[in-house]
């Protein structure tokens, strides 16, 4: 009896290990693709609040079906007037509850001068379709680092966005 | 839409205009790429990138041309022989000239304005802090 239990339990981690890959392969990945525009306010240094670049966002999100409310999203960033530049962003999201979406992630211009930061976002999804969303919310962004940034200056930004969302 | 919720919409979105446009005062940068072209951000300003230098060079120039023994270097008449005071009073010149610039651009594109003024005095009452 005791030697056969070695083997049976070599014969279970087989099993579990044959198993595994098929809970695996059950995974499925959902994709979504976002696009919205943002202006408000920005401040920092010495200077007084002013009405920050509009700013155009256009990107996309991944998901994995066994846990849809964690969310991987990713961007890229268009500064459209008074001037231009362009960069992206890369985010995590967290749905809390059926409507809302918080999310936290680094975003960085890269061209025509480089500006790098954090930025944090409510978004609230307001269902048009089964697969579409309008999405609108507040954001913040902090900038501290790059090239296009004076020294001793922290940029920041206080957004109001607007898009829409469709599952892919 | 009752009219009690268009008119509380219309003075938020009034509100909202106001003070966007209060406080997006011209001439402010908060970064480089604010700035036109030919121009840098310093202390929130759009200036030119000699004035920095001119700045120095002005309270070296002014040393120097004191130290040079010339006469008059701060008067109307003639300006010293000292090279060096030149080109300080003239970026310093081109500072006080860009200090007034705002996003669109300079009259003349930001560049040190060639004008003839070539008082060594004036430019540093003008800039000095």
């Amino acid at each position: 009896m005791s030697r056969s239990c070695p083997w049976s339990l070599a014969l279970a981690c087989v099993l579990l290990l044959l198993a595994l890959p098929r809970e695996a392969r059950a995974q499925q990945y959902l994709l979504g693709a976002t696009g919205g525009v943002s202006s408000g306010m920005e401040g920092g240094g010495q200077e007084s609040m002013r009405r920050t670049r509009t700013r155009l966002r256009l990107g996309g999100d991944l998901r994995i079906d066994e846990s849809p409310e964690d969310i991987f999203e990713f961007a890229m960033l268009a500064e459209i007037e008074p001037q231009s530049g362009f960069g992206g962003d890369i985010r995590y999201a967290r749905m809390v509850g059926e409507h809302f979406v918080v999310d936290a992630g680094v975003m960085g211009i890269l061209v025509p001068s480089s500006l790098y930061g954090v930025c944090a976002g409510l978004t609230y999804r307001l269902s048009i379709t089964k697969s579409s969303q309008v999405t609108f919310g507040p954001e913040a962004d902090f900038f501290f680092l790059g090239t296009d940034l004076p020294d001793n200056v922290m940029l920041w930004q206080m957004r109001f966005q607007a898009g829409f969302r469709v599952d892919l | 839409m009752s009219t009690s919720r268009r008119i509380l919409a219309l003075l938020v979105v009034g509100t909202l205009a106001a003070l966007a446009a209060h406080c997006s005062a011209g001439g402010e940068c908060l970064r480089y790429s604010d700035c036109a072209d030919g121009l840098t951000c310093t202390d929130g300003r759009c200036v030119a990138p000699a004035a920095e230098a001119g700045e120095e060079a002005e309270t070296d120039g002014g040393d120097a041309s004191s130290a040079d023994g010339a006469p008059d270097a701060g008067s109307d008449s003639e300006p010293t022989a000292d090279a060096a005071t030149h080109d300080g009073g003239a970026s310093t010149d081109a500072a006080a000239d860009a200090r007034d610039c705002t996003d669109g651009g300079c009259p003349g594109d930001g560049s040190a304005s060639a004008d003839a003024r070539t008082d060594a005095g004036a430019p540093a009452d003008a800039s000095s802090d």
